[in-house]
């Protein structure tokens, strides 16, 4: 199935009649669309469009239980603005399939009731174009049959889906398990298999009722304990049903109080800018404590600055006696003081009182002194040089330190203004209503852990009562042979089973070889959509043989539970594409890829590889994609792989309603943005 | 100038809750640190002050070599670098002693009076615990404000 036109009419924002023609497999390679909006601009409103013209079906996957009448289709302001007339609604896609062209088109009637909104089916239509060129209208009776020919709805999920809530698959839950088995079984028409192993089932228990009324205690006996381990299988997988359904429930329930709490987004967001004020506050106050303590380390040094002066003149004094000579001076003092004493210089000549000699040495020994003394001016010539020496960095440090502290506290104090007027804005009455959804969720996901508890004892003691069943399935076929050789009763029942066996080994074998082949094409793609550090840790993708999904890790340990929510989403993919190609038989995939919000939870590189890889294994690729995950970087990547071949943007208008406009390639570059705050 | 560490250094008795007050909200390591601290701002100001009843506060021990280098420094300067005047550490430490009483009149007039209790100020003056949260940063801030740290090398 290739799309190749997709008209809506007065359908959700889509006032009037606006159209999509879709980029379709050809000799240029391009093949992915590109539907940009922002958030409530419509893309889901186009999702649900193509699903409901394909199937009439309104609800997605990801509705959960939003009621009926609350996923209205016709367009509002087109009923108000003709009030009393009804409006038609409709949605017509054109697609061609193994060579035939198909023009699908599905219409409501909408009517404004005083408050309410009614939605009448209007039109049903499919023709088809043959490969001669002829037109021809298919019945109406039989034009659901027709489509789920070409994409049965019971599959429709795995190819038209919100890529944020893909990565379910990979939860290992019943439901995940039911959703797999079902895929995998839909998608491989083994279907008329299981009707047949219905049928001969049927034919079996009839058979065995009547022997179970023969004259044979043990063969009594044992098909009473082979009747009841069934029935108690069955109430097994019923009640593994019901808690699957419970599940199913409570997840839809958590959805929904989601749903509610996005109501307080505003309030959400200011709750985190608060939390996040906070800690920065917590973070430059502890910063600011820590420098206070510091400042006692610098009182010493500072208040030296204040004496500088004095320091910086003594020290050079002292520096000018040393240069000079008097420190240590060139003749020790005590060598003067015997001179005089002894009135004679050390050369022999006579020194006298009065003469020119002798008060040249009495200058002399004034301007000497002690040798103690010289050596603690010696030693203070020392410390000083050391407390000058520091001055200048003593002084840079101080300064920087003050700056330091008077920034934190500007920014404390910038802060303390954000908070209160975060505050401000957090109403307390919205602060409680938000807080009590969040108590019911993490009820709900209690309950849901419970449940989940439940399922897999359930599973252990089904795994048990089929190992008991196997042991009296052989003691009863031993049994039935033993008194069965003249009785055409037992041997018919003996046949029966034989069949039944034979049907179920055929069955089990085709679909673990299926498993298998999954497995394997799911390993390759994952392996080319992660990025290095997956690829370094990922190995392979297994289909359990209960259908839930594993990954093993590079020493074949199970690792599903550790991955991310975006490798999660990988693994989806890689499943889905998977599926589609061994359908397909090793072929690119017959269907088109149509993913809502399809790079939200991925990483650059992660996109960067969906980006390369999804336009080689699927025919057609349509993203309906957001600002914040369809950015420039992402544009340029699909530009340059020569793939992209069509790009609409969806604006709003002033009344509310939503334009789809056709844009160049090329422009979509000019208009995306680089990184957008999130 | 042997740095002798066996001297009582003396503050002014009004002064004593004020020294353990300083130390206590964290504005000083101990008190040998603000007696340098007000012994630097007497001699700045040219500031000298005898002590009318003594009080005995630390020993000359806690002194770190460069803060008697200082003293010493001070000392020499104030007296035409006669190295005589610093021979003894007691007679140092009294001509300082003065310096530091006039210098906690200083700091008391420019920077401690918005601190003090008001009760305490003609009196004993003792820090008000309710003004002292910052007080450490706003000494620094004070004391580098009495600087000339320009044009140091």
């Amino acid at each position: 199935m290739i799309l190749h036109k997709m008209v809506v009419e007065n359908f959700r924002q889509f006032r009037g009649k606006q159209e999509i023609e879709f980029i379709a497999p050809g000799n240029d390679h391009a093949n992915v669309t590109v539907i940009f909006g922002e958030n409530g601009r419509g893309k889901t409103g186009l999702f649900r469009a193509i699903v409901f013209c394909l199937f009439g079906e309104r609800r997605l996957s990801q509705d959960g239980d939003v009621r009926h009448e609350e996923l209205q289709l016709v367009n509002v302001s087109a009923l108000v603005s003709t009030p009393g007339q009804p409006i038609r609604t409709s949605v017509e896609l054109e697609f061609t399939h193994r060579g035939q062209t198909y023009r699908l088109r599905r219409a409501i009637l909408g009517m404004q009731d005083e408050s309410n909104i009614i939605e009448e089916e209007d039109e049903k239509r499919l023709f088809v174009v043959t490969s001669e060129g002829n037109t021809e209208t298919v019945p109406i009776t039989e034009i659901d049959m027709v489509i789920d020919r070409i994409l049965d709805r019971r599959v429709k999920d795995y190819f038209l889906f919100d890529g944020e809530k893909i990565e379910r698959l990979t939860r290992a839950s019943i439901e995940q398990r039911r959703e797999i088995s079902a895929g995998i079984r839909n998608l491989l028409n083994v279907d008329a298999l299981e009707t047949a192993i219905r049928a001969v089932g049927r034919v079996l228990k009839t058979l065995e009722k009547e022997l179970s009324n023969s004259s044979n205690e043990e063969l009594s006996r044992l098909l009473k304990r082979l009747g009841d381990n069934e029935e108690e299988q069955a109430l097994s997988r019923k009640r593994q049903e019901e808690l699957a359904d419970e599940i199913r429930l409570a997840r839809q329930e958590i959805d929904k109080t989601d749903n509610e709490l996005t109501k307080f987004n505003e309030i959400r967001h200011l709750l985190e800018k608060r939390r996040s004020l906070e800690n920065q506050l917590q973070d430059l106050e502890q910063q600011r404590d820590e420098a206070l303590n510091e400042m006692r380390n610098l009182v010493l040094k500072t208040a030296a600055l204040i004496v500088a002066p004095t320091v910086i003149n003594v020290f050079s004094h002292i520096e000018k006696q040393k240069q000079r000579g008097e420190i240590p001076s060139e003749i020790r003092r005590d060598v003067i003081e015997k001179i005089l004493a002894d009135q004679q210089c050390i050369c022999g000549s006579e020194i006298c009182e009065g003469t020119d000699a002798y008060s040249h040495i009495i200058a002399w020994l004034k301007r000497t002194s002690d040798v103690s003394t010289q050596d603690a001016a010696l030693n203070l010539w020392r410390y000083l040089a050391e407390v000058r020496n520091h001055f200048s960095d003593d002084a840079n440090i101080v300064e920087k330190q003050l700056q330091q502290y008077g920034n934190r506290t500007s920014l404390i104090a910038n802060i303390n203004r954000g908070l209160e007027n975060v505050r401000d804005q957090i109403g307390s009455s919205e602060r409680q209503d938000a807080t009590k959804l969040d108590g019911q969720r993490k009820k709900l996901q209690e309950n849901i852990v419970s449940l989940v508890a439940e399922a897999q004892t359930k599973q252990t003691q089904l795994e048990q009562l089929h190992q008991e069943n196997d042991r009296f399935r052989a003691l009863l076929k031993e049994e039935k042979q033993k008194v069965g050789k003249n009785d055409e009763l037992s041997r018919r029942s003996i046949l029966a089973r034989d069949t039944l066996d034979a049907l179920e080994g055929i069955y089990q074998q085709f679909t673990h070889e299926i498993k298998d082949l999954i497995g394997k094409s799911a390993t390759q793609l994952f392996r080319e959509l992660l990025d290095k550090e997956g690829r370094e840790n990922l190995r392979t993708i297994v289909v359990n043989d209960d259908y839930s999904l594993q990954v093993l890790d590079r020493y074949n340990k199970p690792f599903l539970a550790n991955i991310s929510a975006g490798q999660r989403q990988i693994m989806s993919i890689s499943f889905i594409a998977a599926l589609a190609r061994t359908a397909s038989r090793g072929e690119n995939i017959e269907i088109p890829l149509f993913m809502d919000t399809p790079f939200g939870r991925l990483s650059y590189e992660h996109r960067q590889n969906l980006i390369n890889q999804v336009p080689t294994f699927a025919s057609q690729w349509i993203l309906l994609a957001t600002d914040t995950e369809f950015r420039r970087q992402e544009a340029q990547l699909l530009k340059n792989s020569g793939r992209w071949g069509k790009f609409y943007m969806l604006r709003s208008t002033h009344d509310g309603n939503t334009v789809i406009e056709e844009q160049k390639i090329e422009s979509a570059l000019a208009i995306l943005r680089d990184e957008v705050d999130l | 100038m042997k740095m002798d560490g066996n001297i009582r250094v003396a503050t002014e008795t009004k002064y004593k809750e004020l020294y353990n007050n300083m130390k206590s909200y964290g504005a000083t390591e101990d008190f040998h640190a603000l007696f340098f601290v007000c012994a630097c701002l007497g001699y700045r100001k040219g500031k000298i002050k005898a002590l009318p009843k003594r009080d005995d506060r630390f020993w000359s021990r806690t002194i770190t070599p460069p803060e008697w280098a200082c003293y010493y420094a001070m000392i020499l300067e104030q007296n035409s670098f006669d190295y005589d005047k610093v021979a003894d550490d007691k007679d140092v430490l009294a001509s300082i002693e003065g310096y530091a009483n006039a210098g906690m009149d200083i700091l008391i007039e420019e920077f401690l009076g918005d601190f003090l209790l008001p009760s305490s100020k003609s009196s004993d003056p003792q820090l008000d615990p309710a003004f002292c949260k910052e007080i450490p940063k706003q000494f620094v801030h004070f004391l580098f404000d009495q600087s000339e740290s320009e044009g140091l090398e």
